[in-house]
């Protein structure tokens, strides 16, 4: 049974998604591109994984007649 | 000859007159009660392109053959028999005077019953308009028809059902007639006849043996469709997941159920095939295991689907049935995934008993230019789920995946989202997006959808070192705001446009 989804932002949360002044939008902190590429690879990695994992032929096609 | 169109109060028993009492005509009269239907107009001779072809290539040649033309019922609500009686006739008093009654016909019109002249299956094609969503039913798989009465121009949203005539056609071939006719919609071809696809299903046994999976999908790719397929195994919320996929992609998904029933000598094992059209929301979001023991689920806003709306040639169209995870095992040592066709939350007809299959595989028809398998949809996910997460620190994601049409895309990003004019309009101005697209939407725990990740749905082959995003849409990313300058800079490295929402 699935938990129930939570249905509202925590402020901390609500806070990522305000603008903030013009002039202050270059100061706001950005992840570094290695930290970016990093994510890149371990999705890339974790896509492989699950894709090696995955075998379409092993649910083997029904024999039944549908009618 | 002249045949006037006879125009009638709807009543059930007209109903029975004309299509008798078969559970899909009761099933027919509870519906269009149900829509307030108030009038009927009977085209009285009406050659119906899908019958005309089971006629020629089948019944034509049998030692009684029936008539090769049939009636058409036409439906009206909010009006009755007397007023589209009176419209037909003043819609030929002039050109205003025809468009005049043309839009309240067209306002009034819940749709059209092809009545065949096959008695043991007399409900041809029928395209009627689907329960009011209400706010909690979806239905995705319609599409427009365009119908001429009396050269009125009238439309229905809808999609076409029909009863498996047995001889043509089976449930089989029948299902996959009802999911073609989207298909062949978007894919801008005309739909296939049941004769046709029983025809490219290359059976070699007679029609009424019904079909296996493998010669259904034989069909759909001879027809010039990609056939996709899933089974619930082990994981039946991934199955869920998949199958609300599709529906959210306005892909209909043809449903292999099988039961076991009593014979003289026992007990065997008989299939069935049914089109899902629509599911029941709202649907909270779900955990679905990963086919990879270790990596994480997949937070999916569609996992826990319950109810969905079925077109069951032993039954009617948009029929309201239940998935739920069963007890029994079946032969691989998995917990079945039932279908009830019936409801649990309030009574069912007193004409039709509920009863329980086991949802055994589903075979989706796409547009053959869909490449992209349905599991790549969730292999995208996976893959770029660290990416995501860096956006959004702290923040409790799930995702919905879809294939979308990349022109639909990109109407509703013009006129739909909420985005930055300026990054908008550069953005539209230089995009060049291919025919279908496979897209990821990130939503926050309240639902707020924050962004699209767009990708190709025509291609397989792929880049394995580089991430084949084609754009980010954020609309629920302001400019200017912490997330916007974390989604840009991801944008940036990705090398892909990045399009925020205004700012707050």
């Amino acid at each position: 049974m699935a938990e129930p989804t939570k249905t509202t932002m925590s402020p901390a949360e609500q806070q990522l998604f305000k603008s903030v002044a013009e002039g202050d939008a270059d100061k706001l902190p950005r992840p570094s591109a290695e930290e970016i590429r990093a994510a890149i690879e371990r999705g890339r990695q974790a896509r492989e994984k699950v894709q090696n994992a995955v075998h379409p032929g092993t649910a083997s096609s029904s024999r039944v007649f549908y009618k | 000859m002249l045949r006037p169109i006879e125009v009638v109060e709807f009543t059930p028993d007209l109903i029975a007159k004309r299509v008798g009492n078969a559970k899909a005509a009761l099933y027919l009269v509870d519906y269009l009660t149900d829509l307030k239907a108030t009038a009927v107009a009977v085209e009285p001779h009406y050659v119906d392109r899908h019958y005309l072809d089971d006629f020629a290539n089948y019944y034509a040649r049998s030692f009684r053959a029936p008539d090769p033309h049939c009636r058409r019922l036409h439906f009206f609500c909010g009006i009755n028999a007397s007023r589209v009686e009176q419209l037909l006739d003043e819609a030929l008093l002039g050109e205003k005077a025809f468009n005049a009654a043309m839009a309240e016909l067209n306002e009034s019109y819940l749709g059209f019953v092809v009545r065949r002249p096959l008695d043991a299956a007399p409900l041809g094609r029928t395209v009627l308009r689907p329960y009011p969503p209400e706010g909690r039913r979806h239905y995705e798989v319609v599409r427009p028809y365009r119908v001429h009465l009396q050269g009125l121009r009238l439309v229905v949203h809808g999609l076409a059902y029909q009863q498996q005539d047995g001889g043509a056609a089976v449930c089989a071939s029948t299902a996959l007639w009802s999911a073609l006719q989207r298909v062949a919609h978007v894919a801008g071809h005309r739909t296939p006849t049941p004769f046709s696809i029983t025809e490219a299903a290359k059976s070699p046994f007679p029609a009424s043996h019904g079909l296996m999976e493998h010669q259904m999908a034989e069909a759909i790719t001879s027809l010039g469709y990609t056939a996709d397929r899933f089974v619930p195994a082990e994981n039946r919320a991934l199955f869920r997941a998949k199958l609300m996929a599709c529906l959210d992609s306005r892909l209909p998904v043809v449903l292999g159920i099988v039961t076991k029933v009593k014979t003289g000598a026992g007990e065997t094992v008989v299939g069935h095939a049914v089109t899902v059209t629509g599911y029941a929301g709202p649907l909270a979001a779900g955990d679905v295991p990963t086919d990879f023991e270790g990596e994480p689920p997949l937070r999916m806003g569609s996992a826990t689907v319950d109810t969905l709306y079925v077109h069951d040639d032993n039954l009617g169209f948009h029929a309201h049935f239940e998935i739920s995870d069963g007890d029994t095992l079946d032969a691989n040592g998995n917990k079945i995934l039932k279908l009830y066709r019936g409801r649990t939350d309030k009574p069912n007809p007193k004409w039709w008993t509920p009863d329980t299959w086991s949802i055994e595989s589903a075979l989706v028809p796409k547009p053959d230019k869909m490449r992209l398998p349905l599991d790549d949809l969730f292999l995208n996910v996976i893959e770029h789920r660290p990416t995501i997460e860096n956006m959004f620190p702290g923040v409790t994601l799930h995702y919905r995946v879809r294939f979308r049409a990349g022109v639909d895309y990109l109407d509703r990003v013009i006129h739909r989202d909420p985005l930055e004019p300026t990054a908008l309009r550069k953005f539209v101005r230089g995009v060049s997006l291919p025919r279908h697209l496979a897209t990821i939407s990130v939503y926050a725990a309240d639902d707020r959808h924050l962004i699209d990740v767009v990708m190709d749905a025509t291609t397989v082959a792929r880049d394995p070192n580089k991430p084949d995003v084609l754009a980010i849409i954020a609309p629920g990313v302001p400019q200017d705001s912490p997330a916007w300058a974390r989604v840009a800079a991801i944008a940036a490295i990705l090398d892909v446009p990045f399009v925020p929402g205004p700012r707050t």
